[in-house]
Order: C-alpha cells, then structure tokens, then sequence
C-alpha cells in the first residue's frame, strides 16, 4: 500500500501530465460536478482524477454517504406530541385578533 | 373498474380536493373548531420541521404559533392551486428563516475549521476509509441516528438550513436563493461547505467498527 505523503508525491509529478488536476482543482469543479452543469470535457477529466484518486473517491462516497444518513435519520424522526399549551396558546391568540 | 371504485369512494366520503375545500370554506366562514382542526391535523409535523430547521423546541413552538396567525390571518387569500399544507409549510419555512436571522448568530462551530484538507501538494488528506458502509448500515447501529441528528444541528444555522431545505425539503437552488436573498451560486457555494463539513463531523461516527 502506499502510503499518502508517497502519493502525494506521485501526484505532485501526475500534475505535469495533460488532463491532469490536483485534488484541490478538483474540490473547486465539485459542486458543478455534483449539479451536472459541467461540459463534457470538464466532466472527462473530474472523471479521469476520480479514477487515480483513492482520496477524492472516498471522499465523495463518504460525502454522499453523509447526505443519505442524515436524510434517513430526519425521516425516522418521529412525529412530536404537540403541547395542549401551545395549542391553547394560539387558539387565544387568534381569538385577539377578531376582537381587534 | 379501478375508476368506478374511486368515483365510489369520492361519492361516499368526498374525494381529497373536496376534503381541503371544505376545510378551507369553514375556515374562512370562521366556523367553530374548524382552526382548532387543522392545528390538530398539522401542528404535530409543523412542529417537527421547524425544531428540525431551528434546533430546540421553544424556538420551534413560537415558529409554530407564529404560523397559524398568519394563516388565520391570510386565509381568504389561500387560493386553493396549493396543498393546503405545503401552503402552511411555506409559512412556517420563511417564519423560521426570520427567527433565525433575529437570533444569535450560532457561531459556536466555525464552517472554515470542517472544510477539506490538503497538503503542500494540494493532495487531499482523507482518513482511511477501509470501505464505505451504506446509510441503512450506519442507521441500524446504535445510537447513530442520535449522532447524526446532532452533527445536523452543531452547523453554524444558514448552512444547516440551506442543507435543510435544498437536500431534505426538496426546494430547488432558485427557490432557496430567494429565500435567503443570496445568489444561485452563493447558495450551492454554502450548500457543498455544509455538506463538506457534514461529512467531517460524522466522519468519526461512520469509521467506528469498520475494521482498520
Ligand atoms: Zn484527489
């Protein structure tokens, strides 16, 4: 396994390459990325620096995982009792505002 | 045979359309018990989107009855091509932008220190995810769910509300740009920083019993 500091060096030396682009270009394409707004050419070389880079893969994973789990727990939240204060509080409320 | 059936059903008990025009025609007429029905029949949901965009209950509440005097106030102007609820819901969404932006500004987590890292060579620094489970595996764990719920609420709150309403609510970035008086690009530009830094709080919690 390579290590990252290693990695980071193959990358720095990748980054000569055409087509090539560091991991923080690549962080600035993402939201385009993400939205589908990039042109095809873009979107080829987003593609082609996910295919080299074990970091940014797992990251995105993690980052969509992140959304589906927050997604789901909000969802399984379960409906609150609703205080027959506050109940009586805006029935009262509107009741003032007939008078007015 | 599946029509019939329908038409059936909408003879005996009234289709959904009727149900919200009768309820809407009560309202207006001031008919006795008729608000105190819809408070019964979505205080309990309005009460959890607004503790879930705001992040404790007594702000919650307040939104909550802040958004049935509107809607006392307003209805007559309720045109009926919306749901009723989605109607209400849209009132209690900007009631509770406006509490947000009157509170403290919750700066108790700073965006800038949850964002990617990188190093000298604009390599990412990412731990080492052995793989990547899936969000049904991590709910079924125990107390996830409770760690992914306050990861939610320790984000500075414009960026858990943008999160909130474009990922869960389902608002489009245009509508959410509205809402917030930002630019389309602003809003996906804070949209991405809030799941960025999302991800980074519960990362801790998804890496717990992956073996190394
Ligand atoms: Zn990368």
């Amino acid at each position: 396994m390579i290590i990252r500091r290693q990695k980071s060096q193959i990358e720095k030396w990748l980054l000569k390459m055409p087509l090539m682009i560091s991991c923080r270009d690549f962080e600035n394409f993402i939201i385009q990325y993400l939205e589908d707004e990039l042109p095809w050419n873009k979107r080829f070389i987003i593609n082609t620096h996910l295919k080299v880079c074990k970091e940014c893969r797992d990251y995105l994973d993690a980052y969509r995982l992140s959304m589906a789990a927050t997604k789901g727990a909000l969802a399984q939240e379960e409906l609150p009792e609703v205080p027959e204060d506050l109940v009586k509080a805006i029935l009262a409320a509107t009741q003032n505002g007939k008078n007015d | 045979m599946g029509v019939i059936k329908l038409i059936d059903t909408y003879v005996k008990y009234g289709s959904p359309v009727d149900d919200q025009i009768n309820i809407v025609a009560d309202l207006i007429a001031g008919k006795k018990g008729a608000f105190e029905g819809i408070i019964r029949q979505y205080g309990a949901r309005l009460l959890l989107k607004a503790t879930q965009m705001l992040g404790n209950a007594p702000d919650a509440e307040e939104c909550v009855q802040e958004c049935y005097l509107q809607v006392h106030r307003n209805i007559s102007s309720f045109r009926g091509e919306a749901n009723l609820y989605s109607w209400m819901y849209r009132i209690l969404v900007n009631a509770c932008l406006k509490k947000m932006k009157a509170r403290a500004v919750n700066n108790s987590t700073s965006i800038e220190s949850l964002l990617p890292d990188f190093d000298e060579n604009n390599c990412r620094i990412e731990p080492n995810w052995p793989s990547i489970p899936s969000a049904e595996e991590i709910l079924r764990r125990n107390h996830t769910k409770r760690q992914v719920l306050a990861a939610i609420h320790s984000l500075p709150d414009s960026y858990r509300d943008i999160l909130y309403l474009r990922d869960i609510e389902g608002y489009n970035t245009a509508e959410v740009a509205q809402m917030f008086s930002l630019s389309e690009g602003a809003i996906k530009v804070r949209l991405h920083r809030a799941r960025s830094a999302l991800k980074k709080i519960l990362e801790p919690v998804f890496l717990e019993g992956l073996e190394q």
